[in-house]
């Protein structure tokens, strides 16, 4: 953060002449400052909230207070009713992105090296892909029931379709000097897989992994608000049932953490898996 | 590579549809699956032949383009507002702008059940839920597109002594289009997925495409499941292409310039 506040920055300076002292006191307050600045917003909101309910302004059945969220937070917490729910739910998303990511993979991979599979297939994969998940449910409602299957293949119908998409693209894109340096170096059919079209295509197909990994989640999180017994979507919706608000009101927010600490997660893997680039010459 | 190649190639990526096709027909048509699990491709359209059946999805349509209309429009115009202050404004960007990107993260789906408990489940709390699908990808191309602005055409304003919204209309906006249309596109996209969305989970009485296939599911009628959700991806399709050919046509001063 390079940015100052043009008032306090220019305060600083002209105290700077008379003292050291008052200087670094001040750029501690600057810095505490820019730190608080983006609480500052939710703060008052927090604030306006909690006076509305406790003069009763609204309802507390329709917005019930910030203090009520925390407490029924901390009670299905201590019950044990997020941490059953979101196991479910978190167990399936491992479900349908092992088996959804790996087949996108396979079918990516495939239509990024072969041309005829890309000539076959190719068509059919793209007009299908163009037809969100959420759409087709109540087709697969017909074809599948209502149980784990549905959700399974909702999932994997996410997920696989922007990880092949990418992992054929990255596997397109390589650049083609790096391929000449392996024609250069007579490098074998394995080898320039494993060192060169791999790597090269990895940051893509990283990607797909990440926006399949949360199409994964939202998806999942729709069919069991729509049809379920369990898992976070369902404890939401009964939330919602039984109008407490609360409730309804601590599953978004575990909905949002969820799906940014998946992201996140993947992120990190990325850098990790990524690290040879900035050291490279690329 | 050859007209002839190029047919050939369109032929075989034809085939696969096609074998698709032929194994449904005769997979039904021999009764190997059961009737109200799938039916014959070809009695997708019996329905229709239903003048009753017929009404209920022409209303469906109509009530769905109108309550995606009013989403669209709604969400885009807040979208703008937001995206141009958040882009204009530092202080309101730092203020405001991490609180967005936090609340940004919950899923728009999960937000169904709080938006039907505040504004029910009928065309209101519909039209919110889709104006918030329309919101996200506004504010952020319209702040992005902003904050790119290159800062010389700033000073070109400031040299001819611009007041603030000359400056606006007249080069942060247009300067910022490329990106505008980009978010819109977005928006309408997200605007068609979410009338669905919520019209599949938000059930209630208003009428509506999503809300015809999700009655004739409960009705285990196959036949008009697979219609509707053919004129929903239809709908998607048409949405798309259309989409595209006016991107292009609103950027062609760009692509003309450079």
């Amino acid at each position: 953060m390079s940015m100052s506040i043009p008032g306090t920055a220019s305060t600083a300076q002209g105290l700077s002449r008379t003292g050291q002292a008052p200087v670094t006191v001040l750029r501690f307050a600057q810095r505490i400052w820019r730190f608080s600045r983006p609480l500052m917003f939710p703060a008052a909101i927090v604030l306006v909230w909690s006076a509305a309910s406790a003069y009763g302004w609204v309802s507390p059945k329709i917005l019930p207070s910030p203090v009520t969220i925390a407490e029924t937070f901390w009670d299905m917490l201590a019950g044990g009713d997020i941490s059953a729910n979101l196991g479910i739910s978190l167990i399936r998303v491992a479900k349908g992105f092992v088996v959804g990511g790996s087949l996108g993979l396979a079918l990516g991979v495939a239509m990024g090296f072969s041309r005829t599979v890309e000539i076959w297939i190719g068509p059919l994969f793209r007009t299908v892909s163009q037809v969100p998940s959420l759409v087709w449910i109540p087709l697969l409602m017909q074809l599948f029931g209502i149980d784990e299957m549905l959700k399974l293949v909702i999932m994997v119908k996410a997920c696989l379709i922007p990880i092949a998409i990418t992992s054929s693209e990255g596997i397109r894109n390589i650049p083609g000097q790096y391929l000449e340096v392996a024609q250069v170096l007579a490098l074998s059919r394995r080898s320039r897989i494993v060192n060169i079209i791999l790597p090269g295509a990895l940051p893509s197909i990283f990607n797909g992994l990440r926006q399949g990994l949360s199409h994964v989640w939202v998806s999942l999180v729709i069919v069991e608000m729509m049809v379920s017994a369990e898992g976070i979507g369902y404890l939401m919706s009964w939330g919602r049932l039984i109008f407490q608000l609360d409730v309804v009101i601590v599953c978004m927010i575990l909905v949002g953490v969820i799906g940014f600490s998946l992201d996140f997660g993947l992120q990190r893997l990325e850098a990790r898996c990524l690290r040879w680039r900035g050291t490279g010459a690329s | 590579m050859t007209a002839r190649t190029v047919w050939s190639e369109r032929w075989r990526g034809a085939v696969l549809p096609a074998g698709i096709l032929v194994l449904w027909s005769v997979a039904t048509y021999d009764g190997w699956v059961r009737d109200d699990v799938l039916i014959t491709p070809w009695r997708t359209l019996a329905p229709l032949g239903d003048a009753a059946i017929r009404g209920d999805l022409i209303d469906g349509i109509v009530a769905s383009a109108v309550r995606f209309t009013e989403g669209a429009l709604l969400g885009i115009t807040l979208g703008l507002i937001l995206g141009v202050v958040l882009g204009l404004s530092h202080r309101t960007d730092r203020a405001v702008g991490p609180s967005f990107h936090a609340i940004r993260q919950i899923a728009i789906f999960a937000w169904v059940p709080l938006l039907t408990a505040w504004f029910g489940n009928g065309d209101f709390g519909k039209v919110v839920f889709i104006a918030l699908g329309a919101f996200y990808p506004v504010v952020m191309g319209t702040y992005e597109g902003i904050c790119s602005v290159p800062p010389h055409l700033r000073e070109i304003g400031q040299l001819y002594c611009f007041g603030p919204w000359r400056l606006l209309r007249r080069i942060i906006l247009p300067a910022a289009v490329p990106s505008i249309v980009g978010a819109l596109q977005l928006a309408l996209i997200f605007s068609w997925l979410a009338t669905i969305g919520a019209e599949y989970l938000m059930g209630g009485a208003s009428p509506g495409i999503g809300t015809f296939v999700m009655g004739a599911r409960e009705m285990l009628r196959t036949d008009i499941v697979l219609l509707g959700v053919t004129v929903i991806a239809a709908w998607g399709f048409l949405l798309n292409s259309l989409l595209r050919a006016g991107s292009r046509r609103v950027l062609r001063w760009r692509d003309a310039a450079s």
